[in-house]
């Protein structure tokens, strides 16, 4: 896995604060892979109750958590009751790190 | 020149001369006011999006918001913003940098703000947004930044009258090495 303890530990705060300390969150995708270089972040950020404002939510996100680790580029995807359970989720939770 | 629609001009530097300024983006905020007045005369509701397969006309409604959303962000961001900075003579910086600078200017509401617009855009066109409930709420959560874009786009478009009188002035200005001192005239 290619992140500092640091920039887990800014993105597992980030999540407690902007989703709530019940949520969970993977690092999926090239960031994963430690023979890959640079690459976005794509993370999964999972909760057991429905999200009122989904997008609003995944928006905040990316901008605080980009910005933690200097403007890379951030992708998240949301798992909650209340969104279409998509392959990417399981994929993520498959091959993903919880963090 | 006419620019096609959502085409850019790659790394073309001279891209903001062509592309941005004054006429051009009252034009393209007031195609999004249109479409934005058009779409949401009542809220976004996943049952609508449940429409969009069977109501074209109500599914290219939703592609044209979301298109001139995006098209004016980008264009105000990505190229204006840049354009009138290097016309006040600021030098070259980074995307998020020009954002703090607008922001201290009282161009943009904040940095902040303008990142997260542009993370709601990029939710708005993703590949995923098969989910009615995502993509209903990605369309309100643009409507509700729509007043923002226009202020946006309103305040660069008195700048540079401000500042430069004519878009002509203007485009002069903000050419790359437009300093008159070194510019080589070929006419």
């Amino acid at each position: 896995m290619r992140l500092t303890e640091e920039q887990i530990a800014q993105i597992r705060q980030t999540v407690c604060e902007e989703a709530g300390s019940q949520s969970r969150v993977w690092l999926f995708g090239s960031r994963v892979d430690d023979t890959a270089r640079g690459g976005d972040v794509d993370l999964l950020v999972e909760q057991d109750t429905d999200i009122d404002q989904p997008v609003s939510l995944m928006a905040r996100l990316t901008v605080r958590i980009s910005r933690a680790m200097g403007g890379r580029k951030v992708d998240i995807v949301l798992s909650a009751p209340n969104l279409r359970e998509m392959p990417i989720h399981a994929s993520a939770r498959r091959e993903g790190i919880r963090l | 020149m006419p620019v096609p629609a959502g085409k850019g001009y790659g790394c073309d530097p001279r891209s903001p001369a062509v592309v941005s300024g004054p006429g051009v983006t009252r034009r393209q905020a007031g195609y999004l006011r249109q479409s934005d007045a058009r779409l949401f005369h009542a809220p976004f509701t996943a049952e609508r999006v449940a429409r969009l397969d069977a109501d074209i006309g109500l599914a290219e409604q939703t592609e044209t918001f979301s298109s001139r959303f995006s098209r004016l962000q980008d264009m105000l961001g990505h190229k204006f913003l840049p354009a009138l900075l290097t016309a006040l003579s600021e030098p070259p910086a980074p995307f998020v940098d020009h954002l703090d600078r607008a922001e201290r200017l009282g161009w943009i509401r904040s940095s902040e703000a303008w990142l997260h617009m542009r993370a709601i855009r990029n939710q708005m066109v993703h590949p995923y947004m098969e989910d009615p409930l995502l993509l209903s709420d990605a369309l309100n959560a643009a409507h509700a930044f729509v007043p923002d874009l226009l202020t946006t786009a309103e305040s660069l478009v008195r700048e540079v009258e401000r500042r430069f009188g004519t878009e002509e002035r203007f485009k002069e200005q903000h050419a790359p090495h437009a300093d008159p001192k070194i510019t080589v005239r070929k006419d």
